[in-house]
């Protein structure tokens, strides 16, 4: 990530990233410029009220007293935490510009402060492991001597489908992993699925459709590409490459949208509706529909993914940030529903790690945001079979052949992160809350120099 | 079939146990809602109102959210 792009992640993005950041902002300062750090951040920002650690026995802060400072000093990390208003944040920014005590200024990400376990000095070790992290994060961001292991993959990235694996598994290291998504119900609410298919065989796919007068079968093609993609098998029918990511979860289709690949709220909230009840853990939707500039995100959406979300022990709700963009020159805000604040929203990616010119960006500062990016640009996965033309949807790029087709989108990023969900949730234990699966995806993915607006935390990655 | 001035809608409702739910319906009803679906487990109910009298809606007790039904959702690729 360069200066300039981590820039813009600061005032304006904490908002637009609700759920991820705690409000306060960090600022690391100079290794040997404490006091000339604590100076600056009250030039800056006319900020007084320190709390500091080095003030408390073995550092054993009083966290009551840490929170009511305007400037929560942990003087063994260089690091402040502060209270900031946004006026007062464009100050912090320009001081950072300036080269001088303060190195960087960046938003608190909530996951540092949910803490569990009771620690050292009065900390959960889960809070100073965030500490260490961002610290290490920052460093690794600005410091000029400083190698960073993702950076550099990102650098060398380019990659290609082999005959044994797709380019997106490889990318985001399914192909590598020993899990599978076993036990998890995983949930596709898209345009069916080919219950037929020959990869698929000897799997039970529990379905049901909410497009009145249409089987679930899919005669769009697309609902069977992410089933694929999500869930497809380890070993497949012909010789060809795997495809797919959970190949032992449990399959779950919920088809929402038409045979010409078009839905509605009532089918959808159906579909979630029903998801839920079966206790799928995962809900993948590779849909959306274009929003402007400015425009609030459906409070219903995110009242809906909230509750799903804080049950115990929750569903977590991926959807496909939008393909409305026409980069370099035109991003088009992430779309309706992923830019609900608590869906996990997914931006496509190509081979080379470059975001694909159509994923939209988060844009707009109240929800928006996009959390993760995926591999979404020609990705090889299953189709029905047959597929006779005749049956599908007319339009650019049609007629698709059958059984195996690649295609390109933020619907074929999504049902990746869907499916590493499920092998994440295996890895992690089946009681796993789906907001720690939100967070350790966001923190396991592999950072990239894109801006977070289009990518989130990064590239998504396997357990 | 709808009458040219309604609307479909969807319609969230407050995330609380001690909620009536056939109160709060009857209530939409009083209201000029004609229910369609009610989605349990996630506190939605879909239908239809005069569009005149969505507004009116919202301030039922137990609702959260009113909103026009979108169906302009499609498949990303």
């Amino acid at each position: 990530m360069t200066q300039s792009s981590n820039r813009s992640t600061s005032a304006g993005d904490i908002g637009s990233t609700q759920g991820e950041f705690t409000g306060k902002t960090l600022v690391l300062l100079r290794d040997n410029g404490l006091q000339e750090g604590l100076q600056a951040i009250r030039n800056a920002a006319g900020l007084t009220q320190v709390c500091n650690a080095a003030d408390y026995t073995d550092g054993a802060v009083e966290m009551a007293d840490a929170g009511n400072a305007e400037v929560f000093l942990l003087d063994h990390l260089k690091l402040a935490v502060v209270n900031a208003d946004p006026n007062q944040l464009s100050g912090l920014h320009a001081a950072a510009d300036d080269d001088g005590a303060i190195i960087a200024v960046e938003p608190e990400r909530m996951m540092y402060a949910l803490a569990t376990t009771p620690g050292a000095a009065g900390f959960s070790s889960d809070y100073l492991r965030g500490y260490r992290d961002a610290v290490t994060h920052l460093y690794d961001e600005y410091s000029t001597v400083t190698a960073d292991p993702d950076i550099e993959l990102e650098a060398l990235a380019n990659f290609a489908d082999t005959a044994t694996f797709t380019w997106g598994l490889q990318a985001t290291g399914v192909n590598r992993s020993r899990y599978s998504g076993r036990g998890v119900r995983v949930a596709v609410l898209d345009a069916g699925f080919d219950l037929n298919h020959p990869d698929f065989v000897g799997r039970n796919a529990n379905n049901q459709s909410f497009i009145p007068g249409q089987l679930v079968d899919d005669l769009n093609g697309h609902g069977t590409h992410c089933i694929g993609t999500a869930l497809g098998a380890q070993h497949l029918a012909g010789r060809v490459r795997r495809y797919g990511c959970a190949f032992n979860s449990e399959i779950f289709v919920g088809k929402v949208l038409s045979n010409q690949g078009s839905g509605s709220d009532s089918a959808i909230l159906a579909g979630i509706n029903w998801a839920i009840t079966n206790r799928c853990r995962v809900i993948s939707m590779s849909l959306g529909a274009r929003v402007q500039l400015g425009e609030p995100y459906s409070q219903v959406y995110e009242a809906v993914a909230q509750r799903a979300l804080r049950s115990n022990p929750g569903t977590l709700i991926v959807a496909a940030a939008g393909n409305d963009s026409g980069r370099p020159g035109l991003i088009w805000p992430v779309g309706r529903p992923a830019n609900c604040p608590s869906i996990f929203a997914v931006g496509a990616l190509d081979s080379r790690l470059g975001i694909a010119s159509f994923s939209n960006g988060g844009l707009n500062p109240s929800g928006g945001g996009v959390d993760i990016a995926g591999p979404g640009v020609d990705v090889f996965s299953s189709v029905p079979e047959p597929f006779p033309a005749a049956v599908q949807p007319t339009g650019p790029r049609r007629p698709w052949p059958a059984r195996y087709h690649t295609i390109s989108g933020t619907s074929m990023a999504t049902p990746h992160v869907a499916g590493i969900a499920a092998m994440w949730l295996e890895a992690l234990g089946g009681t796993t809350s789906a907001r720690a699966l939100w967070q350790t995806l966001t923190s396991r993915a592999v950072r990239l120099t894109l801006p977070s607006r289009d990518v989130g935390a990064g590239l998504v990655q396997a357990p | 079939m709808s009458l040219p001035d309604t609307v479909n809608v969807i319609v969230q409702l407050e995330h609380s146990p001690d909620s009536d739910l056939n109160a709060i319906i009857a209530n939409l009803v009083q209201n000029g809602f004609v229910l369609g679906e009610t989605l349990d487990e996630i506190g939605v109910l879909t239908g239809t109102v005069a569009a005149s009298a969505m507004a009116s809606l919202a301030g039922v007790p137990g609702v959260s959210a009113v909103e026009r039904e979108h169906n302009d959702y499609h498949t990303q690729v």
